[in-house]
């Protein structure tokens, strides 16, 4: 429960505040938003992890699990860490 | 042959070579390359079938196998790509095309993008990369004939491709990115939310997800015991044991006078009665519902998002979600498992399912043979027998986790699409189960049987009961024949456990030697795939692990438990 009130806190913070702190972790189920920035990691860009690429997230696993996001037509998981590190930009 | 992971790259060479390598619906089920011999019309050529890779990078060693075979000077690259991810599988292309070499280009599983109403512009496409291009539906063996007609075609006039983009990273995503939505054209309004996107948001998230987990492995698990003991009770043991045995006995008896011959044949161990007892009514109806339950897991996809939902407690030891491949595969055979994990991330994450599949994962074989060992018995013991197992795997990974230094990278993968496995699949790979169980399994446990009948004839295994006799008796509380399950164990794992079915236990001697069998040393097998993947050293601490746990476990559940009973 804890978790999820935090991770609810810093979603709000990001989105609201300083808007270079929305990451793909702030992402609510169902949301969307462009990636802006990655961080450097070989795998990503195959993935479909791209700048300028739509980003919706479908589920985030239980007990500290990864985010599961959809890029087009594929679902990549994502640990937390790592999608903390990915920056997003709103729609709005 | 080349392509990104997880996209049929091996049922395209299995068709055109007429071989039988693994095919699963999830990342890196190749983890080496295979060759074969083709043949179309009079030219016959080699096909290697290259891991998965997603670019020409070499970031991980399934990658660096393959940027090594195309430096090696193919005359011809076979470059596969998905066509539901035209993307990653252009950028590929790109990069391959950068070598020069001749190419032709398969655009595969193209009936699940016909499905969502798309296709795939293929005049276009081969206008663009100026190579010969086909699309195929591998798994029904859609398009075979072209592809095989297109290589023809290609080996005796082979032609370089033309490169004529800027060679880097960025220019080619933005090639990629640009074609792959120029090559895909829409042909009809069809409504995706279908059925399977539905049970797949299921799935995935924690609610539902999480008790439907717990569900289809209940389901999993009782279909396995359930058609294993049916195929046991109603058709392997009336066959074998009503039918053949009888005869055999007949003939041998006919031919052979009472004596040790004869009873090595027909007698207490004797080898035509062990030797087609054990493998056919023990170990084969587990084989066979074994691997028909877990072909559907592999071949729906459902392995990589279990393994999402339980990636955050599998951090707790050591290990993330792809490891549930490597320890399910376990459950069939220890040998494919820890060859699996070369797809793992980290030589941490390899050691540690390593030490747990050879601790605790019981094998097919082993577990058909524990099933019949106790369930007929007490359906109790059995469910504890299992439980410890599994209570041990986790105790092994969390002590490993403390042990082995290094961190488990973060989880970054494709999650497949969930796809309803084709019956004709499933049974396919469950009769090359079979077929590999006979060839590989029956023929060394009839032989291995025969020996044990030798030994115990002439005597020679009595000595030996004799000598480890205060193990077995004194400190495990068993009967002195006990020895002889200890000493084939070694050899295979089911044979640690099989012939105390034949000795009269006590329910508590019955756990005992479940336990000492279970935790015994996996079999030589395994023991040398250990020393070949990780060195002489880590195959001498898996024996000396498991034989301490063995007897150490095993005595202390003796001895408290002669206490209470």
């Amino acid at each position: 429960m804890l978790g999820k009130h935090s991770k609810q806190k810093r979603h709000r913070a990001g989105k609201r505040g300083n808007k270079n702190n929305f990451t793909m972790l702030n992402l609510s189920t169902e949301e969307e938003a462009v990636i802006a920035d990655i961080p450097d990691e070989a795998l990503l860009p195959s993935l479909g992890i791209r700048k300028g690429k739509r980003v919706k997230a479908k589920s985030l696993a239980p007990f500290g699990g990864p985010i599961i996001v959809a890029i087009g037509n594929r679902n990549i998981a994502v640990s937390r860490s790592l999608a903390e590190q990915i920056k997003l930009v709103g729609d709005e | 042959m080349i392509g990104t992971p997880n996209i049929g790259k091996s049922a395209i060479f299995n068709k055109i070579t007429g071989l039988n390598v693994s095919v699963a619906n999830y990342v890196g089920t190749t983890v080496d390359f295979a060759k074969g011999n083709a043949v179309i019309k009079n030219i016959s050529f080699e096909l290697i079938d290259v891991p998965g890779t997603y670019t020409l990078d070499a970031t991980n060693d399934a990658e660096k196998v393959a940027v090594e075979m195309l430096d090696k000077k193919s005359d011809l690259v076979v470059c596969v790509i998905d066509a539901n991810n035209l993307e990653a599988g252009i950028y590929l292309l790109l990069q391959v095309l950068e070598k020069v070499l001749p190419t032709v280009v398969v655009i595969n599983r193209v009936d699940l993008l016909h499905e969502k109403g798309y296709d795939v512009d293929i005049d276009v496409f081969s206008q663009e990369f100026g190579v010969p291009i086909v699309t195929t539906v591998a798994v029904k063996g859609e398009g075979l004939e072209k592809l095989k007609e297109i290589i023809y075609k290609a080996i005796n006039d082979p032609k370089k491709p033309p490169v004529n983009w800027e060679k880097n990273k960025d220019a080619r995503w933005e090639k990629a990115e640009h074609l792959s939505k120029k090559l895909v054209v829409k042909k009809a309004d069809i409504d995706v939310e279908n059925f399977r996107k539905r049970l797949d948001e299921m799935l995935i998230k924690p609610w539902p997800g999480l008790p439907l987990a717990i569900l289809i492995l209940g389901v999993a698990f009782g279909l396995i015991i359930g058609i294993g003991m049916g195929l046991r009770q109603g058709v392997l043991l009336p066959l074998v044991r009503g039918m053949i045995i009888p005869e055999i006995i007949g003939l041998v008896e006919a031919i052979f006078p009472p004596g040790v011959i004869q009873n090595i044949l027909i007698g207490e161990y004797g080898f035509l009665i062990k030797g087609l007892e054990w493998p056919f009514t023990l170990v084969l109806p587990y084989v066979i519902s074994f691997y028909f339950v877990m072909s559907i897991l592999e071949d729906s996809g459902y392995l990589p998002r279990l393994g999402c939902l339980l990636d955050g407690l599998l951090h707790r030891v050591g290990l993330h979600g792809s490891s549930v491949i490597p320890i399910s595969l376990g459950y069939g055979c220890g040998i494919p498992a820890i060859l699996s994990t070369r797809t793992l991330g980290s030589f941490k994450e390899r050691w540690i399912v390593t030490v747990m599949v050879c601790v605790s994962v019981p094998c097919i074989s082993q577990t058909g043979a524990l099933i019949s060992l106790l369930a007929e018995r007490s359906v109790i013991v059995m469910f504890m027998v299992f439980l410890l197992a599994f209570v041990a795997m986790i105790t092994a990974g969390l002590v490993t986790n403390k042990l082995v230094k290094g961190s488990t990278p973060p989880v970054l993968m494709e999650i497949p699409e969930l796809l309803f496995p084709s019956a004709k699949v499933v049974l396919k790979k469950v009769w090359m189960r079979i077929k590999r169980f006979i060839n590989d399994g029956v023929l060394p446990m009839m032989t291995i049987i025969a020996i044990a009948a030798l030994l115990y004839e002439t005597g020679i295994m009595k000595i030996f009961g004799e000598f480890v006799s205060p193990l077995v008796t004194g400190w495990l509380n068993l009967p002195k024949e006990a020895a002889i399950p200890l000493i084939l164990g070694i050899l295979r794992r089911e044979l640690a456990v099989a012939p105390l079915i034949d000795m009269e236990l006590t329910t508590l001697q019955l756990f005992v030697g479940s336990i000492v069998g279970l935790f015994y040393v996996p079999c030589v097998a395994i023991i040398a795939i250990v020393a070949r993947e990780f060195g002489i050293l880590a195959s001498v601490k898996v024996l000396v692990l498991t034989m301490t746990l063995a007897f150490l476990i095993g005595g202390i559940f003796a001895q408290v438990g002669m206490m209470f009973f």
